[in-house]
């Protein structure tokens, strides 16, 4: 199930609203576990068993690895976290590169090994990520062990962020698992997130993949530069508002239900460096390798020459992890070659180049990465990225005219969203109008999204979900 | 911001909570009218449906949940009125098509469409080896017309991409059988001979191509006529593909003041009717197949026009809304739609011929659109 659907928003949300707000304080957990795995089961109804397996295995886990760390037995203690991730990755590593892996094997070698061609379990590259982050935070004493399974178990089945993050770390929820408030203030903050959300989703980013489709479905050959560009630019808005977007529901969910969430996205197409586009683009996951795999490593304390060894490591894994294909380690590798650049002399010049060069150099790099991104076929992606720089032989033509034209106010508008400036003119307003008439004009306005993003989703032919395949 | 986020809390449940309950007790509706087709209906719940319903892409069992989400979707209450919504919202965008279909001036809907140049060209090169068989033992015609997207191009969008027919039709009419009706067509374009709707001509378009046509064969076309309403509610194939309310085009039909009875058997023998209509279809989405009731393979028809000529036609239902004005100039006609018919057109002429059946003239009738989009245009040559 997704969020951006009349079957979630007119049958499965009232349901769980209701069922939650009557419930018991002391039972919301074991409700949240439970429709947390019926959501789960909408998609797929036999992997929740992995689910529930991942589950057992690191509750367990976590509790041996308190208790070896409290008996002073560390050794047995990394043990345990060993075994915890070890039986994470291959979870992942089964479902989601196996088929890649013996591809590979059999091109190289010859052989014909049979692939198996299994279904991803939606949401895996994500829950696996936060229930090793569990074990590893309670071995090292940044997390309690969380005693009550049913507690753990909507910890890693919680419906708000289990089918594409934000990667919620143990250690940032563990207090609210057990005492969290609901009140008027987190679910009037909660809808404001949710809402916003839902229209980033449903009108911004199904609009602009239209475009994206379209021309990726043209002949690549003879493509002009401007419908290129066109194409490329519509993709680089509908990526960033389908998954901030669904990053914006889940934090609007989370927050309805009494959860905190940390933020996952922080106006990325803003930034003035690579560097800087990675801090603030899927937060949760950067911080993830920082904290449980560049840190580890040694990150920059041991010398420049294992600084860039520790940068390699985490953007192949970064490319790897969103998808089991080489377009995406070249992905990965891509930003990282471009971040050791920018850390052995670039930024400094960036620093003291006016803003306005940092702003075209970030964008048309992380344009040219989403070329490598959205096309999962190597020779495809050489030809579109030619096609941008004139190799389909003409600069426009009709088609790319009429897309122009006819696109124009939806690529104002998209461009304007992904700025902070349409928050920072509320802001303003807010303070010149008063709190009353601010109150007024945003509740119309939630309205107004609600109402058309159904009118969109009634009439869905179109609503793909990119983050679906992670 | 106290207050703001008790009353955000508020609208929005209620929001929420109004539509459920409305998309909950909302009647479950067949079929939509708008957008021409069924509509999803409460799929039974058992556990070989949760579990192991087939479930792959593009197959329309599917399983319950995904078939529970398709049946929430299709029957939301007052779906027509969102999908107007929708479009409003996309045309003060800027968007002027939709799925594949552009929002042209004065109410048009016409249809994007691009063929293959291969095809094209190979269809060509059937209909001149056809014509090398025909020409010298039969009257033949070919009549590629044109349609609405050539016609009407200047109620296209600006800049709107769109398929130049003109250079099709000019390599065709090179062949002096070709029987050019663009400039006719032209010339009333400010005539209601293409539908808003639908793909089709209207019957006047028709008849002013068969004016043409009958002419270039040096036949008298009927010129006293009565137009008869069929329906003035009809929505056609084109305004199906965009599922919005708009205002439905009017179905007639021409008959001379003296027009001939008629006998008709389909599909040698599967079925005989003596109209030209099939005034059931009037009652389901398909109004235009009232016209011979939709598709055959093979229709022969025999009418009172006792003048001994007999005219073959391969045709598209391009031909359907003009066989009422046919009939009134030939005894016997028969129509071959190469889509469902097996055999070869040369080869049928030959066992006509054997048979001592003597076929006066070949009239080869298709549009633009569907002329360069067919695969079966092979068959004319065998």
């Amino acid at each position: 199930m997704v969020f951006s659907s009349l079957l979630f928003l007119f049958r499965y949300l009232p349901a769980v609203l209701l069922l939650y707000f009557i419930c018991p304080k002391k039972l919301r957990n074991l409700l949240l576990f439970i429709v947390s795995l019926i959501f789960y089961a909408w998609g797929e109804p036999i992997y929740v068993g992995i689910m529930l397996f991942s589950t057992v295995v690191d509750y367990t886990h976590g509790l041996l690895v308190a208790r070896f760390k409290n008996s002073g037995r560390i050794r047995a203690a990394k043990c345990t976290v060993a075994s915890s991730m070890i039986i994470n990755l291959a979870l992942l590593g089964f479902f989601k590169y196996y088929d890649f892996i013996i591809g590979n094997i059999n091109s190289i070698a010859g052989l014909a090994i049979p692939t198996l061609g299994l279904a991803l379990p939606i949401g895996i590259s994500f829950y696996t990520f936060q229930t090793m982050s569990y074990t590893i935070d309670v071995y090292r004493g940044d997390a309690e062990p969380q005693k009550n399974i049913i507690s753990f178990g909507a910890y890693v089945a919680l419906f708000p962020q289990l089918i594409a993050g934000p990667i919620v770390q143990y250690k940032t929820v563990a207090e609210q698992l057990n005492n969290r408030t609901e009140n008027f203030d987190k679910f009037g903050y909660g809808v404001n997130r949710f809402v916003t959300g839902l229209g980033k989703k449903v009108l911004l980013a199904n609009s602009a993949g239209l475009i994206w489709d379209t021309v990726n479905a043209m002949n690549l050959d003879s493509l002009p530069v401007m419908t290129a560009w066109i194409g490329i630019i519509a993709y680089t808005f509908q990526i960033y508002f389908d998954f901030s977007g669904y990053s914006d529901m889940a934090i609007g969910l989370g927050s309805m239900l009494g959860f905190k969430f940390l933020e996952n996205f922080d106006y990325p197409y803003m930034s003035k460096s690579i560097t800087e586009f990675w801090r603030r683009w899927h937060i949760s996951l950067g911080s993830w390798f920082r904290d449980y795999v560049y840190i580890p490593l040694g990150g920059n304390r041991k010398g420049f020459a294992k600084q860039i060894r520790n940068i390699c490591v985490v953007w192949l894994l970064t490319g790897l992890w969103h998808g089991a294909n080489w377009t995406f380690v070249l992905w990965g590798v891509y930003f990282g070659v471009i971040l050791i650049i920018e850390k052995l002399f670039l930024l400094k010049l960036l620093k003291k180049a006016p803003a306005i060069v940092g702003h075209i150099y970030t964008m048309l790099l992380v344009v040219v990465s989403w070329v490598i991104f959205a096309i999962d076929e190597l020779p495809r992606v050489i030809s579109y990225i030619g096609a941008m720089f004139g190799s389909g032989g003409s600069l426009f033509d009709q088609t790319s005219l009429y897309m122009l034209t006819t696109n124009a106010i939806l690529l104002v508008i998209l461009a304007i969203a992904a700025t902070p400036y349409p928050k920072q003119i509320a802001q303003k307003l807010t303070s010149r109008i008063g709190d009353k008439p601010t109150a007024l004009v945003q509740n119309m306005a939630f309205c107004a999204i609600i109402f058309i993003s159904v009118a969109y989703l009634v009439d869905a032919s179109y609503n793909p979900f990119l983050y679906f395949r992670f | 911001m106290k207050i703001t986020n008790k009353a955000t809390t508020i609208i929005f449940c209620a929001v929420i909570a109004l539509l459920t309950v409305a998309s909950l007790f909302n009647p479950v509706r067949s079929e939509s009218e708008v957008e021409n087709r069924q509509l999803a209906q409460m799929p039974e719940l058992s556990i070989d449906a949760l579990f192991d319903g087939i479930y792959s892409a593009g197959n329309e069992l599917g399983k319950f949940t995904s078939n529970y989400e398709k049946f929430v979707t299709d029957q939301f209450v007052a779906r027509d009125s969102w999908i107007s919504v929708k479009t409003s919202v996309e045309l003060a965008l800027g968007k002027r098509d939709t799925n594949g279909v552009y929002f042209a001036d004065d109410g048009y809907f016409i249809e994007q469409f691009t063929p293959d140049d291969a095809i094209v060209s190979r269809n060509i090169g059937f209909i001149n080896s056809f014509l090398d068989f025909a020409r010298d033992k039969y009257n033949v015609r070919v009549l590629i017309a044109p349609t609405a997207s050539l016609v009407h191009s200047d109620k296209l969008p600006p800049l709107a991409p769109n398929w130049n027919q003109d250079e099709m039709l000019d390599n065709l009419a090179k062949s002096p059988e070709f029987v050019d009706t663009r400039d006719q067509l032209i010339v009333h374009k400010d005539e209601y001979i293409y539908y808003r709707t639908d793909h089709h001509w209207t019957t006047l378009g028709a008849y002013y191509a068969y004016c043409q046509l009958m002419e270039s064969l040096d036949l008298q076309p009927v010129s006293d006529y009565n137009e008869v309403t069929l329906s003035e509610n009809f929505l056609g194939t084109v305004i199906a593909k965009v599922g919005i309310k708009t205002e439905p085009d009017t179905l007639t039909t021409f008959e001379s003041k003296s027009q001939p009875t008629v006998s008709l058997d389909f599909n040698l023998g599967m079925k005989t009717s003596d109209s030209l209509y099939a005034p059931e279809k009037l009652e389901t989405r398909d109004k235009y197949g009232v016209f011979l009731g939709g598709n055959d393979a093979i229709v022969d028809i025999k009418t009172s026009t006792k003048n001994g000529r007999m005219l073959l036609m391969v045709k598209d239902s391009y031909a359907h809304c003009m066989v009422p004005l046919l009939v009134n100039n030939y005894e016997r006609i028969i129509l071959i739609d190469l889509r469902y018919y097996n055999l070869g057109v040369e080869s049928y002429l030959a066992s006509l011929e054997a048979d001592g059946t003597t076929v006066d003239d070949v009239i080869v009738l298709y549009n633009a659109n569907s002329f360069a989009d067919d695969r079966y245009l092979l068959k004319i040559t065998k």
